[in-house]
């Protein structure tokens, strides 16, 4: 019996041989990943249709975010102010690049950026393509080039093979770099948060407090922070503490439209849990501090959100009323995304 | 920062020069720095010309910093002293007048730069700060055995008091404050950029003029 399989097996491994001498090198496959919508989540951002997330595609840009040769001191890495663990976020009020130098406005979260028609506070990037090349060239971030980043992956031939991979050549390019990083913050779609799971009607459901919440915050918040990404995704000012900066118009630093002065993207509220500080250079060190901030009133403008105007500058909320919208933002928390 | 230069025969026919290689055509004008107030063509067709047209700037297509395209032009415009990078608009900043002004000496910085996206006649967001400059040559520049010489003046004082708009500096925060260190919105740099390049349609000069013209 043992020497019946025994030729088997020769057998199969000569047909193997004969046939890799008559075909191509083989070339392995690298399936497209399909990215499922979720419920109440708004179309795909058009540019996802070009630049499809494959599986090396994505394995080769989820490596690229974590390369810390990216910076001029090869100490920060796109991971290193985007933390999984804390939703690709991190703690510091406003970004830290290399030598400790500090930006201008809070390392936003990245995820479910599929969905996203503007990215960074001010929606100055409309396609997540041409985002790698700011921190990379940034002073206060990364402090490289695009060409110094390929010289230094490019070492020791272990990016080529995944270049090879991803890209069917062993070329490393500047747009494959950005393109296979756009691949792999694609995929990173936070939707199985126990207010997921509610609406899916996977068996868990509110508590008495997360239900009052999720009242409150549809009469009180959901106008902005609408859909199931929890944003409307428009640029609006709240009246929130100024950043001193005289670098900082928000929103009409790009578009040179007076009414966007000092406006800033809607942030998402998934996964607000752990993204603290809030506000666009973290003004707030914690949740309860921006339900109260609006709740006293906020800071007047021309442009001032027309609800807040229309409401005494403020969003008026009772003690209770705050403990319950935190509970129900809590909800909001995708554990399975953040690896907790 | 000059780009996009074309030159125009008598006859009207326009010669473009390297207009789609920053590295070739493209350059950096630094009063800080003496010798890049003269710039060079080469290779120039005999025969003489009536006009030149140059962009401010650099036009939308090659607003890119690429490095692998252009690697010289990204070299002199990242230089130390030069600067001319915009990171986050991950474009070329177009001009760049940095000094002090009235009798306190207060910090001036005027950037200006595109943030335009989309493609032309299309464009979704942000505002245009490359300009097209059309001069008439005083007289023919004829290129042959000899060298001509164009001598272009570029005039400051444009910068508060332009054809388009008459501005006063002022310092802070604010939406209108203008003076430092970068201009805080697009809307208070478009104002500069129009007074220095024109606004595109009614003054295609902006601070710019023909001294002389030497053959």
């Amino acid at each position: 019996m043992k020497k019946t399989f025994g030729v088997l097996v020769l057998f199969f491994l000569f047909i193997a041989c004969h046939k890799a001498d008559i075909v191509e090198p083989i070339v392995e496959e690298n399936p497209e990943l399909s990215l499922a919508v979720p419920a109440d989540f708004p179309e795909m951002n058009t540019s996802v249709a070009q630049n499809k997330p494959t599986k090396f595609g994505v394995a080769l840009g989820e490596k690229l975010f974590n390369e810390k040769r990216f910076s001029v001191a090869n100490t920060i890495s796109c991971g290193s102010c985007h933390q999984k663990e804390n939703a690709f976020a991190d703690h510091h009020p406003k970004g830290v690049g290399v030598y400790d130098r500090v930006g201008l406005r809070n390392a936003p979260p990245v995820q479910n950026m599929a969905f996203m028609k503007f990215y960074n506070w001010d929606g100055n990037v409309l396609q997540l393509e041409k985002q790698p090349l700011v921190p990379i060239i940034t002073h206060e971030e990364m402090n490289s080039s695009i060409v110094e980043v390929i010289s230094k992956i490019s070492a020791g031939g272990e990016y080529q093979k995944l270049f090879k991979k991803a890209f069917g050549d062993i070329n490393i390019t500047p747009d494959r770099i950005y393109r296979s990083i756009a691949q792999y913050e694609y995929t990173l779609i936070s939707a199985n948060s126990k207010y997921d799971k509610v609406k899916r009607n996977e068996g868990e459901v509110f508590t008495e407090t997360e239900k009052r919440g999720y009242q409150a915050f549809l009469n009180k918040c959901a106008t902005c922070h609408s859909t199931g990404l929890f944003t409307d995704q428009s640029f609006r000012n709240v009246g929130f503490p100024l950043n001193p900066s005289t670098e900082e118009a928000g929103r009409s630093r790009v578009t040179g439209i007076p009414s966007d002065y000092r406006s800033f993207r809607v942030p998402s509220l998934r996964n607000a849990e752990f993204t603290a500080p809030y506000g666009s250079f973290g003004q707030f060190a914690a949740l309860i501090d921006v339900l109260n901030y609006f709740d006293n009133g906020v800071l007047d403008a021309d442009n001032l959100d027309p609800i807040l105007k229309a409401n005494g500058n403020r969003i008026p909320l009772t003690e209770t009323e705050k403990h319950d919208i935190i509970s129900f933002i809590k909800t909001l928390s995708d554990e399975d995304f953040v690896g907790r | 920062m000059i780009s996009n230069i074309r030159l125009v025969k008598a006859d009207g026919t326009e010669f473009p020069y390297h207009v789609n290689d920053l590295d070739k055509g493209a350059t950096v004008v630094n009063q800080a720095k003496p010798q890049t107030l003269d710039y060079v063509l080469s290779n120039i067709p005999a025969g003489a010309y009536k006009q030149i047209k140059f962009g401010l700037g650099i036009k939308r297509e090659l607003n890119t910093l690429d490095q692998v395209k252009f690697p010289k032009f990204y070299v002199a415009t990242g230089a130390n002293d030069t600067k001319m990078m915009w990171e986050w608009g991950t474009g070329y900043r177009f001009t760049k007048l940095e000094g002090f002004y009235e009798a306190d000496n207060k910090e001036m910085s005027i950037h200006t730069g595109s943030t335009i996206e989309g493609t032309a006649g299309a464009y979704t967001q942000g505002v245009d700060a490359y300009r097209e400059i059309v001069l008439d040559l005083t007289t023919n520049a004829v290129v042959g055995r000899k060298v001509p010489k164009i001598t272009i003046y570029a005039d400051f004082d444009k910068l508060l008091s332009g054809k388009t708009n008459t501005l006063t500096l002022k310092t802070g925060t604010g939406m209108g404050d203008n003076a430092t260190p970068n201009i805080h919105t697009a809307d208070q740099m478009v104002k500069f950029v129009d007074n220095l390049g024109g606004d595109g349609t009614s003054d295609i000069k902006g601070m710019f003029a023909i001294s002389n013209v030497e053959n």
